[in-house]
């Protein structure tokens, strides 16, 4: 769950530079074209709705600092056509990515059906256990809905993803579902970062007997 | 000549050099095959010096041999308009209509003429190659197309784009895309070795930058001035000038350890790429390093 604290706290930047951020994530967002990928981004940016972005032509970028539970978080967010030609363009930079919003539109089965085209895409070029947050777009058209919010939730749980329904266009759950991203990513660090720290102590442990 | 006098636009031509450069123009365009034969070299120094905004059209029809196909082509486009496409490029390109030049008289209402014809010249495209069908990046391009010209020429001039000018750009796998990344960055070796340097330093992919200035031939970079002249040295030279509109972009861009102070990481070099100094994207200015 959001605190209100953490939410409200976000939009006013971080207080230390934002070169210097306590922890960087590369953030890669992926789903069939027109779902608003670039849309979710500029309304996370600027808090406004731009009803005319044009297509995303191969990759784009934005950063995007965040204070959550008193830590100040750096996103990168990387912004991929959605056209399926420009999978060959964009994946080379699965690899690199933290976690991935994988993103569909709620009044499209046909971009719902494509999410499971979308996690084989992650499946396959993306590092093992990268975390993945599913996202439902335009909550704000309900009546044109055509994917039920349970549809979703299921899944989101049966491929172990975080979900969340969020509407660019009206700005509902856009700082909510990357707060609890940004905690899952910052688990998924924690955890990788144990990992290594376990590693070297058995090479470590060699040296000392060679001694 | 302009380059001390900054913010020239086309309009600023003055009157009577206009009126020349159209009489020039129109005995050129009579006179068509002639030229081409004998003073390419002519045709293309008034293609760097601007095509006069009221032939640019028609001129553009005769530089890419648009016109030509077209007229064997006759009936053809008629034929694919009557056809009604494949549903799954229908939904792409309907969903794209109101997002090209949005801000576009022609394009700024729903279902209004420019948008009509948009949808027109780019699903006839899809059924003249289906194999190929509908790429997103050709939609602003059939625009700027049909801001001067109508829909059957639009399309067959969209047709040489795709075929001759920028071959394997918008099909399948988007190859041919990637391999000018490649050739880009190392032409940009020679240009500017700074450039260069700072971008395999901070591991910059040319994909990252370069993808939407090529694919869209800089229509959604460049300022509307700047557009149009690169697209009329574009339709006479062919993708040498995109290449060399990059190049000039990079260079100013990123090509002095001065410029480089304020990118000191891969986001800001990356920032940097995407906003471009107005300065160095200005009509005058470009063309002439151009």
């Amino acid at each position: 769950a959001v605190t209100a604290e953490g939410a409200g706290a976000a939009p006013k930047g971080c207080p230390k530079a934002p070169l210097d951020p306590d922890h960087l994530y590369n953030v890669l967002f992926v789903g069939d074209s027109h779902v608003g990928k670039t849309s979710f981004l500029y309304r996370l940016h600027a808090d406004s709705f731009n009803p005319n972005l044009t297509a995303t032509v191969g990759l784009d970028y934005r950063i995007k600092n965040l204070v959550v539970d008193n830590k100040c978080f750096a996103l990168r967010l990387w912004d991929s056509a959605g056209q399926e030609r420009y999978h060959s363009v964009t994946k080379q930079f699965f690899r690199k990515a933290d976690g991935v919003v994988l993103m569909y539109d709620i009044t499209s089965q046909y971009s719902f059906s494509d999410v499971r085209y979308w996690l084989s895409c992650i499946q396959e070029a993306a590092e093992d256990g990268v975390a993945v947050l599913l996202l439902g777009n335009k909550t704000d058209c309900a009546a044109e809905r055509q994917v039920p919010v349970k549809e979703g939730e299921c899944l989101a749980k049966e491929h172990q993803l975080m979900f969340y329904e969020c509407s660019a266009a009206s700005g509902h759950n856009v700082l909510e579902s990357m707060v609890s991203f940004i905690r899952l990513l910052k688990v998924r660090e924690d955890e990788l970062k144990k990992k290594a720290e376990e590693v070297p102590k058995a090479p470590q442990k060699k040296k000392n007997c060679c001694w | 000549l302009a380059s001390s006098s900054p913010s020239h636009r086309l309009e600023e031509v003055p009157l009577e050099v206009l009126r020349q450069r159209e009489s020039k123009w129109l005995d050129m365009l009579n006179n068509w095959d002639k030229w081409m034969a004998k003073k390419h070299k002519k045709i293309r120094l008034r293609c760097q010096k601007g095509i006069p905004p009221s032939l640019r059209g028609r001129a553009w029809q005769y530089l890419s041999g648009s016109k030509v196909k077209l007229e064997q082509n006759m009936g053809k486009f008629d034929e694919l308009d009557l056809l009604t496409g494949e549903p799954k490029w229908l939904d792409v390109i309907e969903r794209d209509l109101h997002r090209q030049f949005p801000f576009h008289e022609m394009f700024v209402s729903r279902g209004g003429h420019g948008q009509q014809d948009l949808f027109r010249v780019l699903k006839a495209y899809t059924l003249y190659r289906p194999e190929e069908g509908y790429c997103q990046a050709q939609a602003p391009i059939a625009a700027v197309l049909l801001m001067h010209m109508p829909a059957e020429q639009a399309f067959w001039c969209l047709v040489q784009i795709c075929e001759k000018y920028l071959p394997g750009y918008y099909s399948e796998k988007l190859e041919a895309i990637q391999l000018d990344g490649q050739i880009l960055f190392s032409l940009l070796h020679k240009v500017s070795p700074v450039a260069y340097k700072h971008l395999s330093k901070q591991k910059i992919d040319p994909i990252l930058y370069m993808t939407e200035w090529f694919m869209c031939a800089f229509s959604r970079t460049l300022p509307w001035s700047s557009v149009l002249r690169v697209w009329d040295m574009f339709f006479c030279e062919g993708v040498k000038i995109i290449f060399r509109v990059g190049l000039v972009l990079l260079k100013h861009t990123l090509g002095s350890s001065d410029k480089l102070k304020s990118c000191q990481g891969q986001y800001e070099t990356m920032e940097r790429l995407r906003a471009l100094s107005p300065k160095i994207m200005q009509e005058a200015f470009l063309v002439q390093e151009v």
